[in-house]
């Protein structure tokens, strides 16, 4: 295994102009400040942060969906923001990206089986038989019965829809997961459910997270990294344990704070 | 009548009025440009079953029809001949569907007329040119509305999808447009082309100009679906697949579309025939000899004939059935869209 | 304020552009649409030449555009080929009229629904609402045409009222107030072609905005503190409603104008209708045009008025929060 990291963001900045409703004014909107990550092939990684700190958009210019203003992603040494046509396509399959609103994420017109290949047909793989095998082996893979591929969306529970895009996720047995949110709005017992399948997925599929939240108790239990996000900067990073027994910023105080009965989360977060 | 009720007459009520115009030949018994000058402005035949001697017919028949003594304008039956309406009677050829027949679904025999819907000044079956008039309306209003709704779409996905200058610059000239009360910038268009012109000629033009003219409602309404279709997320994660414009366009943006389609459909059609009608009602349209809803009513424009001659207003109550229909459809349609989805 | 200036020079952007589009839709014309003016008798060869000269007939585009622009700043229009008069004279009394009758039916048809669509809201569902509801249903299925029509007949056959142009024949003999009965009979007849033609749209929308407005808690609040029905509607309920209806109120006048012109046309009413016709059927290139922008000056302008009612009766405008 090699010390390069798969995902290496450098120097990333993204400002936007916005326009102010009621007056004349337009102001730039700094939502990403100078960003330098590296995340190892096989680890998790958590950005934690508040509303407003820049998490999403730093998810999507990962995800290659948003243009940066300045920097670079380099995912497995390749200078992302600059590949283009087959090889873009390549490199697009090993970064998915998982989003908070289940709902809001799969096309409620779609079966689930479509939802789920349609990764497959954009990227023209397989033939229609192979893809619908894919389809079973998937569904089977998170948990779900595959008798459900005739299903749509909103008959599904939240939780089996974040399965569901999960399962949409591996379709083209990506490298990377970039997780948005992707547990808040899930009852406890559920993102619980959700830890442990992404954790089983992770070791079969030798898969590498990042993971994006405002909750840090919860990432302290899945990451092996943390950073903390504030106003499009990282203030302070390092591991659960020693952010939590030790948090330099003031920003990461305030975080801890906010874990609702903080010292049970201590004694969990060792393992 | 429950909304369903309603919703599933209209249909067949649309159905059986399309079915009718289509079938024009077979259901006309006479060739709609035929003349009788012996008898204009007659009344509707009137169809009996019961003759003056109080005996009851197998079939229905009708009395022969003659000028009366003292007001030549006005028509008596008469008694000393019956003629028996025969079904599927040889008559007049006609193409359906590229075939030549000469079947009719009823006739009578020479000398006598059946006039269903009385004649013009002409002395032209009404029913038969309503029926093949109807040809040329109701078809005129359809393909005028896939005009319109096909060029809105175009314009509606690429400005809402695309953004940009396009954006701005399709809106605005859509808004200009929208901006002319919509007889006005009819006729306006219709202004400048030619005026005389063969009745195949005129169609084709009529249909393209109320088509095009109308572009700018869909185009903005379709626009407004695919500003908010292109924000899903469900379209940005088949982004993240590599997809693209065309693959979403097609696959996730056009669907949604589909609603706003239909109702457009709905409410469209019905304006368009009347389009169609009072452009050929003022001599703008299709003109002579071809028969349409608009231009039979076009002699009514002389307050003797209209005040005269009822049947002559046939073509304008038709269109009542028509336009009843099409509501129902785009109220259904309409409050389909706003919850069901 | 500065929202008014605004839609104004929205306003005024609106009517250039019209303006450019109707020019363009005169480049469908092929060339035969000026030689059919050539082979009219009414146009001399020496009114052509001068025309040609002063409008360049067989020139450009631009050139012609820019040639009928000048002709409007100076108040002409550009000339009528069939009347021999600058278009502003043809049009003028014709738009007069017009407006006369559009006006009246826009007011009659708001006077009339707002009262009718309240009371359908306020007694929602029951027996009034249904009667009122299917009743203007009814009169959506007809089409103007067909109730234009059907209104003259009615009029020809009882002889109740002068079917057919604006004055009678002996209207230059009649004392002041006879004239103004004379025109008032005659006017009747196209003024209930047009109310009846769109009472059933304003009568659907008074009815749809007045049972949300009547849903607000608002009104429930003002409800149980015992203030009486009456209060109610014209204090709360209508108010509430005023913004959507105010804004109806802009886009009716566009379909009213369409709708006249067919009215006019049918029952003889000398508007802009009868004169825009006769223009298409004698070429008179001008006209037209200038009859287009006329109606589209006072959609613009009806617009301009429902901005302005709508900038005085709701106080969210004025803020600028819109």
């Amino acid at each position: 295994m090699t010390n390069e990291p798969l995902i290496r963001v450098q120097g990333l900045r993204k400002t936007y102009v916005q326009q102010q409703p009621f007056s004349r004014g337009k102001f730039l909107v700094r939502a990403l400040d100078g960003i330098d990550l590296a995340i190892r092939a096989g680890s998790s990684f958590a950005l934690v942060g508040e509303s407003g700190s820049g998490k999403s958009t730093l998810a999507l210019c990962m995800a290659r969906l948003e243009p940066p203003t300045e920097g670079k992603v380099w995912f497995d040494a390749q200078d992302l923001f600059s590949l283009t046509g087959p090889e873009l396509m390549l490199v697009r399959r090993h970064i998915q990206l998982i989003f908070q609103d289940t709902a809001a994420a799969l096309n409620p017109r779609f079966s689930a089986e479509e939802v789920i290949i349609e990764p497959l047909r954009i990227q023209s793989v397989g033939t229609r038989a192979e893809q619908r095998d894919r389809a079973v082996h998937l569904m089977e893979k998170v948990g779900l019965p595959s008798a459900w591929l005739s299903r749509r969306p909103h008959q599904f529970s939240g939780g089996q829809r974040q399965r569901l895009a999960i399962a949409r996720a591996l379709a083209l047995q990506p490298r990377s997961l970039i997780l948005d949110e992707a547990f808040t709005g899930l009852d406890l017992s559920i993102q619980a459910q959700m830890v442990a399948l992404l954790q089983n997925l992770q070791s079969l599929e030798k898969l590498t997270y990042l993971f994006i939240s405002h909750d840090l108790g919860l990432m302290a239990h899945v990451a092996d990294e943390i950073a903390i996000l504030h106003r499009g900067r990282i203030v302070e990073q390092g591991e659960p344990g020693r952010l939590f027994s030790n948090p330099c910023q003031p920003e990461t105080r305030a975080l801890l704070d906010a874990i609702p009965g903080r010292h049970s989360a201590l004694s969990f977060g060792q393992s | 009548m429950s909304r369903s009720g309603m919703v599933r007459v209209a249909i067949v009520l649309l159905s059986l009025l399309y079915g009718a115009v289509l079938l024009a030949g077979f259901l006309a018994p006479y060739d709609p440009a035929e003349q009788d000058r012996e008898h204009p402005f007659a009344p509707p035949t009137r169809v009996h079953f019961i003759d003056a001697e109080g005996k009851l017919h197998g079939w229905p028949f009708i009395y022969g029809l003659t000028p009366s003594p003292d007001n030549f304008a006005e028509y008596q039956e008469d008694r000393s001949r019956t003629f028996s309406v025969r079904p599927f009677v040889p008559g007049d050829n006609y193409s359906l569907l590229g075939f030549s027949l000469r079947r009719h679904l009823f006739g009578i025999d020479e000398p006598g007329r059946i006039f269903l819907l009385g004649t013009d000044g002409y002395g032209r079956d009404q029913f038969s040119r309503l029926l093949w008039g109807g040809r040329i309306s109701l078809l005129a209003g359809l393909i005028a509305a896939a005009l319109s709704l096909v060029l809105g779409m175009v314009v509606g996905m690429v400005s809402g999808y695309f953004g940009g200058f396009t954006d701005d610059a399709l809106m605005r000239l859509a808004e200009l447009f929208l901006a002319m009360p919509w007889l006005y910038l009819l006729f306006a268009v219709r202004a400048f082309l030619p005026l005389h012109i063969s009745p195949t000629v005129a169609f084709f033009l009529l249909v393209a100009v109320i088509g095009t003219v109308g572009w700018a409602r869909p185009a903005r309404l379709i626009r407004g679906v695919v500003l908010s279709a292109r924000e899903r997320k469900y379209v940005l994660a088949a982004r993240g697949f590599g997809a693209t414009d065309f693959y979403l366009l097609r696959r996730h943006i056009l669907p949604q579309t589909m609603g706003v389609f239909l109702t457009q459909a709905a409410l469209l059609i019905p304006q368009y025939i009347l389009a169609e009608v009072t452009l050929s009602f003022l001599g703008l349209g299709v003109g002579e000899p071809v028969p349409s809803w608009g231009n039979m009513l076009g002699s009514l424009q002389q307050y003797h004939i209209l005040a005269s001659y009822w049947w002559m207003l046939a073509p304008a109550l038709v269109l009542v059935p028509v336009f009843w229909g099409y509501h129902v459809l785009a109220d259904f349609l309409h409050e389909r869209l706003e919850f069901g989805q | 304020m500065a929202y008014l200036l605004r839609r104004l020079l929205h306003g005024v952007m609106v009517l250039v552009g019209v303006s450019v589009l109707s020019f363009l839709f005169v480049q469908l014309a092929p060339g035969e649409f000026f030689s059919d003016m050539r082979l009219n008798p009414q146009i001399s060869p020496e009114t052509i030449a001068s025309l040609r000269a002063q409008y360049g007939l067989d020139r450009s585009l631009p050139v012609r555009y820019v040639n009928w622009v000048r002709s409007v700043a100076k108040g002409e229009w550009g000339y009528s080929f069939a009347y021999g008069l600058p278009v502003s004279q043809v049009i003028w009394s014709r738009a007069r009229n017009t407006l006369l009758l559009t006006v009246t039916a826009a007011l009659l048809a708001w006077l009339i629904s707002i009262p009718l669509g309240t009371y359908a809201a306020e007694r929602r569902n029951r027996w009034g609402d249904r009667v009122t509801v299917a009743g203007s249903a009814v009169l959506l299925t007809v089409p103007d045409l067909l109730l234009a029509l059907a209104l003259l007949i009615f009029a020809i056959r009882t002889n109740a009222f002068a079917a057919g142009g604006m004055a009678s024949t002996q209207f230059a003999d009649l004392g002041t107030f006879a004239k103004v009965k004379d025109v008032a009979a005659h006017f009747t007849l196209p003024v209930t072609a047009l109310v009846l033609g769109t009472l059933p749209i304003f009568f659907r929308h008074v009815r749809a905005s007045m049972i949300e407005a009547l849903a607000l808690p608002s009104i429930s609040a003002a409800r149980g503190h015992g203030i009486p029905r009456r209060r109610i509607l014209f204090r709360y309920a209508l108010p509430a409603a005023a913004n959507p209806l105010i804004s109806l109120f802009g886009f009716s006048i566009a379909s009213l104008l369409s709708a006249s012109l067919l009215v006019e046309v049918v029952m003889s009413w000398p508007g802009m209708g009868p004169m825009l016709l006769e223009a298409i059927l004698a070429r008179d290139l001008y006209v037209v045009i200038g009859a287009v922008m006329l109606s589209t000056l006072f959609l613009v302008a009806g617009n301009f008025i429902a901005d302005v009612l709508l900038y005085l009766s709701d106080p969210r405008i004025r803020q600028g929060a819109v």
